[in-house]
């Protein structure tokens, strides 16, 4: 068996690469940050949604839907799964639109609260029993 | 007719008013003419919204805070009074009473409302009601109507709700009905806003059947806008 090129790896520890890149002054690492924060929410969601039982996941671009919807279930997040949804749209403006972002602009939101909301919804996913 | 948000301040109860009107052969219903032809100087139009089949309507007595049961009958049999001569008429019976139901015929609707402290503007309407169906207005009706409930309780400094339809820009297929709060605060409040609704949208889960429920949880997401620049 050959190495794996890319080894596994804990997908919440983004969210430590997320808060490092927050700090610095660049905004290639800002807005990098508010990449990886995402990322942190989204795939350590889906990867304990898939070991809890709540969801299978295809490992592809269809499991951002499959975790934000069955994150808004009733018995998973409620309506608070929303977030992970703000989280991705704040993602989406900041990754791909290179412009000057301004608050009151749609989807734009400060890198503290994608910190801050990605951990929340890693801790109260963490925090789910297994589907029963 | 212009409402200030200062006439809302003090309610301390509402009372929501449904009315249904026939959906076929509706084109236009002219709001203007509508919020103009209030009969009673005392009482406020608060807001009102209009769904595929419904419309609701949020009023309020001014000072007293109190509603007044009947009001918004009383709109409509005005502008129907008023219109009996040209297209307007009312096939059924106004009740009081009872939960009221106006019917009209000939009286389709438009797609942007003018509502004075509610805004709602939907985009691409026949996207959204597409998207929807009938179930899915539903929904929509009753998550509008737990917007007007937080604003008058909880005195959301709200200026608009903007309904969008969106393709995902990433996952294929994937299409789904935004709402943006735009309100007139800093972030952190509108975002304190939001937390609170979202355990108002619990409450009301409860309250929706397995499809109705499935629809909110699919079909609904929400974010907000400020006004207020952070400094």
């Amino acid at each position: 068996m050959s190495k794996p090129l890319y080894p596994s790896l804990n997908p919440a520890t983004y969210l430590d690469l997320a808060k490092e890149l927050s700090s610095k002054s660049e905004m290639a690492a800002i807005r990098t940050a508010a990449d990886r924060a995402y990322y942190a929410a989204f795939l350590t969601s889906r990867d304990l949604l898939s070991d809890k039982g709540y969801l299978i996941p295809e490992y592809g671009l269809s499991d951002h839907q499959d975790v934000i919807e069955t994150l808004k279930k009733k018995e998973v997040l409620g309506s608070f799964g929303n977030e992970e949804f703000r989280l991705r749209d704040a993602r989406n403006k900041i990754t791909y639109d290179t412009r000057d972002l301004k608050w009151g602009d749609k989807g734009v939101c400060s890198i503290d609260w994608m910190l801050d909301t990605a951990k929340k919804i890693i801790d109260r996913v963490n925090a789910l029993p297994p589907k029963s | 007719m212009a409402v200030k948000m200062a006439e809302s301040t003090s309610i301390k109860s509402y009372k929501l008013r449904k009315f249904s009107h026939r959906e076929q052969g509706y084109t236009d219903i002219d709001w203007h003419s509508f919020i103009s032809t209030q009969p009673k100087s005392d009482f406020t139009l608060v807001s009102a919204y209009y769904g595929k089949r419904k419309i609701s309507i949020f009023e309020t007595k001014k000072f007293s805070g109190h509603v007044a049961c009947g009001q918004a009958a009383a709109y409509f049999q005005k502008l129907l009074l008023d219109k009996e001569s040209s297209s307007w008429q009312p096939v059924g019976t106004i009740s009081i009473e009872t939960i009221p139901t106006i019917e009209i015929v000939k009286a389709p609707y438009k797609s942007t409302l003018v509502a004075p402290v509610i805004d709602i503007i939907p985009e691409h309407r026949e996207l959204i009601e597409a998207l929807l169906g009938d179930q899915g207005e539903n929904v929509s009706e009753k998550v509008i109507e737990l917007i007007g409930d937080s604003v008058l309780k909880d005195s959301w400094p709200l200026v608009r709700v903007e309904v969008r339809p969106v393709k995902d820009s990433e996952v294929k297929d994937w299409q789904y009905i935004l709402l943006v709060l735009i309100f007139d605060s800093d972030f952190d409040t509108a975002n304190k806003y939001l937390h609170n609704f979202y355990k108002k949208l619990d409450i009301l889960t409860e309250q929706l059947d397995i499809e109705e429920q499935d629809i909110l949880q699919r079909l609904f997401f929400f974010d907000v806008q400020t006004t207020v620049p952070i400094t």
